[in-house]
């Protein structure tokens, strides 16, 4: 099979400088795009995306048939030279338009003009770990180059919209989102939270892929059943658990984020962020921070941020640490506060 | 530009805080009180923010051995963009990542400052922070597997650190060879303090400024340091543990370890606990 409409790499971005500083999707400027396509190629759906993969994952939403990519995924060898690129730490290089990742044994990514990932893999890498990277670390470098506003965020939909909940490793994120979907919400998204402005400047969350990550303590004081769930890696105890139909289709307007974190205090604490800590608290969560710069969106990040801020709620969190607190717990308080 | 990284080494509940306390005191100088909760002087080397800040992908994700082999790489990188010193809280065993390459790269190390505690008064206060038994402390400390934030069935804040037992984390940070290391003993600190930090303060190549030194041996005295605790809490104190500066006193395990744990600790730790004198401690007693 092939697409038509071959669009070439370009080291420029595709899309239109306004677009680029507003994050407005309808000035988007749409791309095809063209690849040879073996057997085990498959187009899914994520972040409001037609990603075009060299292989398939069963678990995230399929594209429907007919329509162009957004993005292409292929396998091969990457250039040596990819623009102008500078080292954001160790594994990772980023300029205009253009960002690397090589992680050690799992690939290397090239992530170019907001559209196309070239990935090398290292010997030995699956499908499944070459999704771990692909999925997290290069969508959300793909998402800074469209002009969204990739978070460190889960959330579900309520009758008010989405509600996230942004967080370092640990924070409760994919556990708060367990216990809230045991409550009939559908989840929109896990450890990344796709937000872009719409046509009236307002944020809106795009659905992620259709599984969420979860440790063995959190599915069992949630009472979920693991034995049948694959794991994240063979040798953790952490486990993705398919969402089924319970995945949103739609971009929804954020109704609230909340800031998830833990003290060593026996209460539990919810504070609403007001003025610049609430833009902080953004800043703070977002993915792949330390390429920013590079990438010359530090100017765009910050507008994003601030509508985003000036937008919608967001309030702190601080639960006992140490599991002082049971999931259900904080799903009550947090329930009670986004529904009031 | 020289190498930045200070790694500021010990067993947990050796004095590592205290020693960040002075650092910090020391550094922000005469009339600036000291706050518990911004000892901002360093990092914690195993602050799981800071390595998927700087690696770009989730340690969350990684197995222990694939997060050892990156370790060294976020060092390097603090210590590229380090224009003074960055101290570095480590209660890691000094080790090798299964590449071979050292957990805690010489190529950016400036110095290690090793703090060590007679085990007989780390078991008493290891039980408090972590909320368990005596017994369980000595446990802990007799285990060459003993692991903070280990348990593979959770995610912790912090990454996953390979402690071991307490003679053997002695022995790996002085045993190395690869950076110079400053031995400090708790025991010194509380009998001699001026004396010690004064040592700190001359292998750090710090400038010695005596009005600083006194002001933060008085920030950091231990009634102190309790007395912020009490009022404002720390941070760093785990939930289950009543208060974090518990006690302050090189001694205080004689009115807490049973005869009979003295003998354990001795039996597990002795040749390691002669080389500092706290063997003879324990004996006379």
């Amino acid at each position: 099979m092939t697409l038509t409409n071959i669009a070439k790499p370009s080291r420029k971005p595709r899309f239109k400088s306004v677009q680029e500083s507003s994050g407005r999707e309808s000035d988007r400027t749409q791309t095809l795009l063209t690849t040879k396509i073996s057997d085990r190629t498959a187009t899914h759906l994520a972040f409001g995306l037609r990603w075009h993969l060299p292989f398939p994952f069963p678990a995230f939403p399929a594209a429907p048939a007919g329509q162009a990519a957004d993005v292409l995924v292929e396998e091969g060898d990457l250039p040596s030279a990819a623009g102008e690129v500078r080292a954001c730490g160790p594994l990772r290089e980023a300029g205009p338009a253009v960002a690397r990742i090589g992680l050690p044994g799992v690939a290397r990514l090239l992530i170019t003009d907001g559209n196309r990932i070239r990935v090398k893999r290292h010997d030995g890498c699956s499908d499944d770990a070459l999704n771990l990277l692909l999925m997290g670390t290069g969508a959300a470098l793909l998402l800074h180059q469209r002009g969204y506003l990739p978070l460190h965020g889960s959330g579900i939909l309520t009758a008010r919209g989405a509600v996230l909940f942004v967080g370092h490793s640990g924070a409760g994120k994919s556990t708060t989102l367990a216990a809230l979907m045991q409550r009939g919400y559908p989840m929109i998204c896990d450890d990344l939270a796709a937000i872009r402005l719409n046509d009236a400047g307002m944020p809106q969350v795009w659905p992620g892929v259709g599984v969420y990550k979860l440790w063995a303590d959190s599915a069992e004081a949630l009472g979920l059943g693991t034995a049948d769930l694959p794991r994240v890696r063979a040798e953790l105890e952490k486990f993705m658990v398919p969402t089924g139909a319970n995945l949103v289709t739609q971009a929804a307007p954020v109704r609230a984020i909340y800031q998830l974190a833990t003290h060593n205090r026996p209460e539990l604490s919810m504070k609403p962020r007001r003025d610049s800590a609430k833009f902080n608290a953004l800043l703070d969560h977002t993915w792949q921070k330390l390429t920013i710069k590079r990438m010359g969106l530090h100017t765009e990040h910050f507008s994003r941020a601030v509508a985003v801020a000036n937008a919608v709620r967001v309030v702190s969190i601080r639960r006992p640490d140490g599991g002082g607190l049971h999931p259900g717990d904080l799903a009550d308080r947090l329930e009670a506060d986004f529904l009031s | 530009m020289p190498n930045q990284l200070v790694w500021l080494a010990s067993y947990p509940k050796s004095g590592n805080t205290w020693v960040r306390a002075f650092l910090t005191a020391y550094q922000n100088g005469p009339g600036s009180a000291l706050d518990i909760n911004r000892l901002d002087v360093g990092l914690h080397a195993a602050s799981r923010r800071l390595f998927d800040r700087v690696i770009g992908f989730p340690a969350s994700d990684l197995i222990p051995a694939e997060i050892d082999r990156l370790r060294p790489e976020v060092y390097r990188s603090l210590n590229r963009e380090a224009t003074r010193p960055v101290f570095m809280k480590v209660h890691d065993a000094w080790r090798h990542a299964d590449s071979g390459e050292p957990v805690f790269p010489p190529d950016a190390t400036r110095l290690a400052v090793y703090i060590v505690r007679n085990p007989l008064a780390v078991a008493p206060s290891l039980a408090s922070h972590l909320g368990c038994s005596i017994d369980q402390a000595i446990e802990h400390m007799a285990s060459d597997a003993y692991r903070l934030a280990g348990t593979d069935r959770k995610l912790h804040r912090q990454l996953p650190q390979p402690v071991g037992a307490w003679s053997a984390h002695v022995d790996s940070w002085l045993g190395q060879t690869a950076f110079p290391v400053l031995l400090l003993r708790y025991e010194d600190l509380c009998a001699e303090p001026r004396r010690e930090f004064f040592r700190l303060i001359d292998a750090l190549n710090l400038s010695l400024d005596e009005r600083a030194l006194d002001w933060a041996l008085e920030q950091t005295r231990f009634d102190r340091l309790q007395a912020s605790e009490a009022s404002t809490g720390f941070s760093e104190r785990l939930i289950n543990a009543p208060r974090f500066f518990r006690q302050g006193r090189s001694d205080a395990w004689r009115e807490e370890l049973s005869p009979e744990q003295v003998a354990r600790i001795l039996r597990r730790h002795q040749a390691c606990m002669r080389r500092f004198g706290y063997e003879k401690n324990a004996l006379v007693d």
